[in-house]
C-alpha cells in the first residue's frame, strides 16, 4: 500500500517520518515548503512550486525536490494507493 | 478520469486550488466537506476586508460556477455559530449559511468517500 504523505507544517513532518515507507513519496506545500529546506527522507520528494515562490524559497530548491503545480499534485494522488495529510 | 471526495479541515486554500486542479484536468468531485476549523468558511457574516482575499466568497464563486453544492458538518459548524436559515429561526439567532453551503452529517462523507476513488484532505 503506497502513500502519498502530504505535509504543510514542520510539526506534520515530525508525526509522519516514522511511518514513511519505501515506494511512498512526500508532497510539501504551504509552511511545509520550509520543512523541505531540511534533512528529507530518501523518497520521492515534491513541493509545490508557487507555495516555495511565495516564500522565497525557488532558489533554494533542494536537488532532491521536484518542483510542481496543483495539475500535477491531482496526478500524484491517483499515482499512490492513498493520501494522507499530516 | 477519477472521482474525488475533498475534506477540507485545515487549508480551504489549498483546497480549492486542488479542487479547481482535479475539474481542469477532467476529474470529477463527488463531494465538497468542510470540517473542524475550516467550516469558517461557510460564515458569511465575515465581510470583505479591504482587498484581502476572502476564501468563503472564493469557494462560493467557484460552488455556483460548477453546479456543486459545499457540505458543512452540522455539528462543526453549530458549535461555531454558523447556522442556517431553518437553524437560526429554531435557535432564535441569525442566520450565517446559505447556498451553496449546506448543512450535512459525516454520513454523507463517508457515502462519498465509498463511491471515489480518491479522498484527499487539506
Amino acid at each position: 500500500m503506497s502513500t502519498l504523505h502530504i505535509i504543510s507544517n514542520r510539526q506534520a513532518f515530525a508525526r509522519a517520518q516514522s511511518l514513511m515507507q519505501s515506494g511512498d513519496a512526500v508532497l510539501f506545500h504551504g509552511d511545509g515548503c520550509y520543512q523541505a529546506l531540511e534533512a528529507l527522507p530518501s523518497l520521492p520528494c515534491y513541493w509545490l512550486q508557487s507555495d516555495a515562490r511565495a516564500r522565497a524559497l525557488c532558489s533554494r530548491c533542494p536537488p532532491a525536490i521536484t518542483a510542481i503545480e496543483w495539475p500535477r499534485v491531482v496526478a500524484l494522488t491517483l499515482d499512490f494507493d492513498n493520501t494522507v495529510t499530516w | 478520469m477519477a472521482t474525488f471526495t475533498l475534506l477540507i479541515t485545515d487549508d480551504p486554500w489549498a483546497g480549492l486550488a486542488f479542487a479547481e486542479a482535479a475539474l481542469a484536468e477532467g476529474h470529477a468531485l463527488a463531494r465538497i466537506f468542510f470540517y473542524g476549523e475550516a467550516v469558517r468558511t461557510a460564515n458569511g457574516m465575515v465581510p470583505q476586508i479591504g482587498d484581502e482575499p476572502h476564501v468563503g466568497k472564493a469557494w462560493a464563486d467557484f460552488a455556483k460556477a460548477q453546479g456543486l453544492e459545499l457540505a458543512v458538518c452540522v455539528a462543526a459548524a453549530e458549535r461555531r455559530g454558523i447556522l442556517d436559515a431553518e437553524q437560526a429561526e429554531e435557535a432564535e439567532l441569525a442566520p450565517a449559511m446559505a447556498a451553496p453551503f449546506c448543512q450535512a452529517g459525516l454520513g454523507e462523507l463517508i457515502t462519498a468517500s465509498a463511491a471515489s476513488e480518491r479522498t484527499v484532505q487539506w
